[in-house]
């Protein structure tokens, strides 16, 4: 049996609140009133696709080591250009060996794309993850600003303890050009929405639907969760009403507390439906972009068995109101903010240093020392235990999974950071280790010592003098 | 067996600069004003002087590195320079060797001098930059007061002081320190802060408010030498070693 094994989700602390940016924006753009409910996810300035991707396989894996094949990202928004994402995500989780690595982009269905793509190794006998994620820059005063949300979803695909069985599916290419993004802009654009209903969505959906259907021997009636992405939210109804599904079945966009996700966004919907599955249950999900992919799940008894985790729910759950507009356009690069000059040093990375230290720096790998046991961060040659001081004795031994506490801390307004004052402080693992770290995802109220604190990935620098080299590292964070 | 450096070597004479932003001056500028005054209240000449010590902690911004600025600015006599660095220690690291030189009985006259001319970077405070480029990578966001700073967070949880305690303790200090530097000639302010301005002042690195955290730029010197300068006080004798 091939289908999903694990699932994991993410979704950033900050939620913008719309009404704040229809209030700024509506002097120009008066006709946003009708999206300006609700809050829509915002990555913090040190989230990307990668970081958030990272956060979602981890929940994921809820804890355990990255046991797979393949590692499949897909992201409209990949940090690189050049230079493999998903083997990012993959180093971050500490796994390289004989990892077979792949990024999708170039379309809102490459969440589902990769999806098929691991199902199809997994038949072969692959055990592989698909991590999506997006953080789609939008224009100030756009429909898009209010509409999209930042977030990541990840699926275990595999053969063993299967909690949705891939039944099929049907896959088609039309090149329906509702919006593009061309190379030369970070913005979408897009044409109009009537045409796109009744052109696009009205007359490539519902026969693809019907065939995956009756290709599987289905009604639409089978369907008890229907997931389809889509800005216009009666659209997947329309679509479910022309396949035969109940309009019960239809999934939530998810609108009113996230946004749209983009290309993670059906994988998003995927995970919240198998948070509350029940054994049976038949779920189609439609990635649409240029044609559109249709996937048909059946839940298991196993689902019942998976170990917690936060899924798109918990991560809901702690989200964090933000009424600053400012803060969101400054965040997402869109004010030329004044920084000052301690924004000026140079963030040229040494690639031959960051290679040597990459379990380091991306796996957050310290050491264990063999001859006294210390548990040291970072792993040095020699042992940091003054009794032992053994040279060249310690195992490879990682933090990111572990909790810490701060044992020291300031709020630092000298220093240049996009969020001030910069939160950082010594922080100490019960296991042994400690170092001074930057803290993120964090109020002022929460930075105390003793703090129980967890690890998370994230950017720490941008080197805008080459192109956006970003520099990722691990931030400490209130549990 | 080794019997440390004590009574061995004595401080013939000091400089230091005015403190200040210095507008006026250079590093070099500041290195001339300093040693003038030392040699002066050394009472030798400067074609006596054997070896040197020269001490920089973010030199990048001022001299550069190798001990060739202090050579050139004070024309020496062609002697050996050494500079070293030790961050805020860098001072007190050149003085020692110094100390060293003239005990191991290597030299009879040597010559330490610590510099640092911070203000012209365009920005206040001391300059930043995250270090090595493997610090770089992982490091804190870390300043100059940001890490004194986790020293008072901690203490205060350690020690269960009330904020407003530590906050008046810390401002104590700042007190304290600008009552004594008011009347210094060479002080940077030469005016006393107010308790209530120390105290209201803007945060820089909680729980370090503004008159906590240090601005000036120094330029010490001293000059020791061996056996018994009888004209000088025994104050004036290295003791430590």
């Amino acid at each position: 049996m091939v289908g999903i094994t694990a699932y994991g989700g993410y979704v950033p602390r900050l939620r913008m609140d719309r009404q704040a940016v229809y209030a700024a924006n509506k002097w120009f753009a008066p006709g946003l009133r009708g999206n300006a409910k609700g809050e829509r996810s915002m990555g913090n300035w040190d989230e990307d696709a990668i970081t958030m991707a990272v956060e979602a396989a981890r929940d994921c894996l809820a804890g355990g080591d990255a046991d797979m094949d393949g590692l499949y990202f897909a992201s409209t928004t990949q940090p690189f250009k050049d230079r493999q994402n998903s083997g990012v995500i993959g180093t971050a989780l500490n796994r390289e060996e004989g990892l077979a690595v792949a990024d999708f982009a170039g379309s809102q269905k490459a969440g589902t794309t990769a999806l098929i793509a691991a199902l199809d190794a997994a038949k072969a006998g692959r055990r592989v993850m698909v991590a999506a994620s997006d953080k789609r820059k939008t224009r100030v005063a756009s429909a898009h600003e209010l509409q999209f949300g930042d977030g990541a979803a990840a699926l275990m695909v595999g053969t063993d303890k299967v909690i949705a069985k891939f039944l099929g599916g049907y896959s088609t290419s039309v090149d329906f050009v509702d919006h593009f993004r061309g190379d030369e802009s970070d913005f979408d654009y897009t044409w109009e929405e009537r045409w796109i209903r009744d052109e696009g969505y009205a007359k490539i959906v519902p026969p693809a639907l019907k065939k995956a259907l009756t290709q599987l021997n289905l009604k639409g009636s089978d369907i008890a969760h229907f997931i389809m992405p889509s800005l216009m939210g009666a659209v997947p109804k329309q679509m479910a009403k022309a396949a035969g599904v109940a309009e019960t079945a239809v999934r939530d966009l998810m609108t009113e507390k996230l946004g749209d996700t983009g290309c993670a966004h059906a994988l998003v919907m995927l995970v919240h439906a198998l948070e509350g599955a029940k054994a049976g249950e038949k779920i189609m999900v439609v990635g649409f972009g240029q044609g559109l992919d249709v996937l048909v799940f059946e839940v298991t008894a196993e689902l019942a068995k998976l170990a917690k985790r936060n899924g798109i729910s918990g991560w809901l759950a702690r989200g964090k109101s933000e009424k600053n507009y400012m803060k969101f356009l400054a965040f997402n690069d869109m004010l030329p903010i004044e920084k000052g000059m301690r924004a000026e040093f140079d963030k040229k990375t040494a690639l031959s240093i960051l290679y040597r230290n990459r379990d380091m720096i991306y796996g957050l790998v310290g050491g264990k020392c063999k001859v006294c046991g210390t548990v040291q961060f970072p792993r040095s040659q020699v042992c940091v235990n003054p009794n032992c001081h053994a040279v060249d004795s310690q195992e490879p031994f990682s933090f990111a999974g572990l909790e810490c506490s701060i044992m020291s801390w300031s709020a630092d307004s000298l220093t240049f950071t996009p969020d001030p004052p910069a939160y950082y402080g010594m922080i100490t693992f019960p296991e042994g280790g400690r170092f001074m770290a930057d803290f993120t995802d964090c109020d002022s109220e929460q930075v105390k010592v003793g703090q129980k604190m967890r690890m998370t990935f994230r950017i720490r620098d941008v080197d805008s003098m080459r192109g956006g080299f970003k520099r990722y590292f691990w931030k400490a964070t209130p549990v | 067996m080794a019997k440390g450096i004590k009574d061995k070597v004595a401080i013939l004479g000091m400089g230091c600069s005015k403190f200040g932003e210095r507008w006026d001056s250079g590093a070099e500028g500041l290195m001339v004003e300093a040693f003038m005054e030392c040699i002066k209240d050394a009472g030798i000449d400067m074609t006596q002087l054997q070896a040197a010590w020269f001490s920089t902690a973010i030199d990048e911004v001022h001299v550069g590195k190798s001990g060739i600025p202090l050579s050139t600015t004070l024309r020496l006599p062609n002697i050996p320079v050494t500079h070293v660095e030790n961050m805020c220690a860098s001072g007190t690291e050149a003085f020692r060797g110094a100390c060293y030189a003239v005990a191991s009985g290597a030299v009879d006259f040597a010559l330490a001098l610590g510099v640092e001319k911070l203000k012209d970077t365009g920005y206040g405070g001391l300059p930043g930059g995250r270090g090595a480029p493997l610090q770089q990578l992982w490091a804190a966001n870390q300043t100059a007061p940001g890490s004194f700073a986790q020293l008072a967070s901690a203490y205060m949880v350690r020690h269960d002081v009330k904020y407003d305690d530590l906050k008046r303790a810390i401002g104590h200090v700042s007190w304290k320190s600008h009552q004594n530097g008011a009347k210094n000639p060479k002080a940077h302010l030469q005016k006393a802060v107010e308790m209530d301005t120390i105290l209201n002042a803007p945060m820089i690195a909680s729980p370090l408010r503004r008159w906590a955290c240090s601005i000036a730029a120094a330029c010490p010197m001293a000059l020791p030498r061996p056996s018994s300068p009888r004209r000088k006080s025994p104050s004036r004798w290295a003791r430590r070693t």
